[in-house]
């Protein structure tokens, strides 16, 4: 796939003029997506654009069986709901709970969500890290550098550790994961983030994800304590609290 | 989901060297500067952030009353310079006139449940995967503070389970603050600081220090960041007012020194479970998912 060519060289995010030092702002080329945004919907299963099931190989397969049934009889443990350890991609993509996309400091897209106050730094001058690098410090969100393309931040992200699922029913991944997401405003209040999932050796071929966010710069990202009563998350189709 | 791997102990032991090696550096004192009203400190940076070294500090001479210290009684040897002697741990000095009865009795009970050997740490934010509240947030040592600064907001982000509060810079609080774990913050610069006015805290499980000394929802806190001339370290003058707590505010200092270090994810629930059964205080647990 022509996108993950581009994953296989060492990729140079362009450098992004996001501001010299103290408060940063968007160089005037760069199209602002800064704000807070939160999902209209909430899906426990990935969904792939253009439908279908995970297009598993038999070893991906078998992960995901082991997985599932983990999850269903109690001997694997979701860290993520449970002690809110970082979700990882793509699910944190599809969580309930709104996040924010700041332009700062300078040289970084940085993305905080308000689910498990998880911090994602984006590089935006610096290439991905060696692999070395990615190997020795595998992160739950992985290591990520972004650049723009048009109106479009594309993002790769590589170096996963292998202790998160791809979505809430226990979708495998391995370490060897590389993601490419393209995020861009569809409307003046509507974002788009189109993930694409490159890991050969569970998946048969790449595949992509949609997740679509509203503009919500009229609230505040709260404070998130794992275990405690959080926001209403009733505006949100798809959510069951226990 | 598979155990830590070799190479993931690795990256645990080097940034475990690399915070004893931190704590271990000296944090110089702030220098006096004269910058222009409306200078705004350059705090925010990819490549560099803020080390602090935990406790408070006194403030200058004059300038009000200090901390809370630890009990005489139970002097403090902590890992760090403690040179072959034993190692102790945090007992506030609860007989400290500042504090109202209520406050007392409460770090007391909590000293108690200490020196008996019942509880065989006490809560300490950082140490336990909590929210460190304002100010104790502050006094997160050993693991690297980064800011962002945009006209509208300031972020503080711990890279240490990746903690963030948000300050907001405006001149006027919200009308209906819902107390929480950091409050509500606004902001302005003046003088070359960045001053930060923050309400509505909770108060569960929530201390202004490591010495477990609580508040109530009326704490009042204002923090001046304020660089160094040189630019290398940077110090936070605090002021916690708090009526239902203390008979006069407490003014208190904290320093952290610049280090080259970017942002890494460290995640507090990984390698923290009580495997000694020390009776730690738990974890953050859902024992029900969120959703």
């Amino acid at each position: 796939m022509k996108a993950f060519r581009l994953l296989a060289v060492v990729s140079v995010a362009a450098p992004l003029a996001l501001g010299a030092a103290g408060p940063t702002v968007a160089a005037d080329a760069t199209p602002d997506l800064s704000g807070i945004y939160w999902a209209s919907e909430y899906r426990a299963k990935i969904q792939l654009v253009g439908g279908g099931e995970l297009p598993l190989t038999a070893e991906g397969k078998a992960a995901y069986e082991q997985n599932m049934a983990g999850l269903k009889d109690g001997s694997i443990t979701d860290n993520a709901r449970r002690f809110c350890v970082p979700d990882g991609l793509p699910r944190v993509l599809a969580n309930p709970y709104p996040f924010e996309i700041i332009y700062g400091p300078p040289g970084q897209i940085t993305v905080i969500y308000e689910l498990s106050h998880q911090v994602r730094p984006v590089a935006t001058d610096k290439p991905m890290p060696s692999a070395d690098e990615l190997e020795t410090w595998p992160f739950y969100n992985g290591h990520s550098v972004g650049h723009f393309e048009a109106d479009t931040l594309v993002i790769e992200t590589a170096g996963f550790n292998e202790k998160t699922f791809l979505d809430a029913t226990g979708a495998p991944h391995t370490d060897e994961m590389r993601t490419l997401e393209r995020i861009r405003k569809i409307s003046p209040t509507q974002l788009e983030d189109v993930i694409t999932i490159h890991d050969p050796k569970y998946y048969t071929r790449d595949w992509q994800a949609r997740f679509v966010y509203t503009l919500r710069n009229d609230i505040r990202i709260e404070d998130y304590n794992c275990g405690e009563p959080h926001r209403d998350l009733s505006s949100v189709a798809g959510v069951r609290r226990p | 989901m598979k155990s830590p791997s070799r190479l993931e102990c690795r990256y645990v032991a080097s940034a475990l060297a690399f915070a004893a090696f931190c704590l271990g550096m000296a944090v110089a004192p702030v220098s006096a500067q004269t910058p222009a009203k409306n200078d705004i400190p350059n705090l925010a940076s990819k490549s560099f952030a803020w080390l602090s070294g935990a406790d408070w500090f006194d403030p200058p001479p004059g300038a009000g009353r200090g901390p809370i210290r630890q009990d005489p009684d139970y002097p403090f040897v902590g890992n760090v310079g403690a040179n072959g002697r034993q190692v102790t741990v945090r007992v506030g000095n609860y007989k400290d006139p500042v504090l109202k009865p209520w406050a007392a009795k409460e770090m007391r009970e909590s000293n108690e449940e200490v020196i008996s050997g019942k509880r065989a740490v006490g809560f300490a934010a950082q140490a336990r995967c909590y929210p460190g509240g304002v100010p104790g947030q502050l006094l997160y040592p050993a693991e690297p503070m980064y800011f962002i600064q945009t006209p509208k907001e300031v972020w503080m982000i711990w890279q240490r389970d990746h903690m963030v509060r948000r300050v907001y810079m405006t001149d006027k609080h919200s009308d209906n603050v819902k107390p929480s774990w950091f409050g509500e913050s606004i902001g302005r610069y003046e003088n070359g600081e960045l001053v930060v006015d923050t309400i509505g805290l909770s108060t569960q499980n929530s201390y202004i220090d490591n010495l477990r000394t609580p508040h109530t929802e009326k704490e009042h806190v204002v923090e001046r960041f304020k660089l160094s001339a040189d630019g290398n370290s940077l110090e936070a003058y605090v002021i916690v007012e708090d009526p239902d707590t203390f008979h006069e505010p407490l003014h208190m200092v904290q320093r952290w020194r610049k280090v080259k270090n970017e942002l890494l994810e460290t995640v507090c629930a990984e390698n923290n479970a009580d495997h000694f059964k020390q009776n730690l205080f738990p974890l953050p647990e859902a024992t029900t998912p969120d959703f």
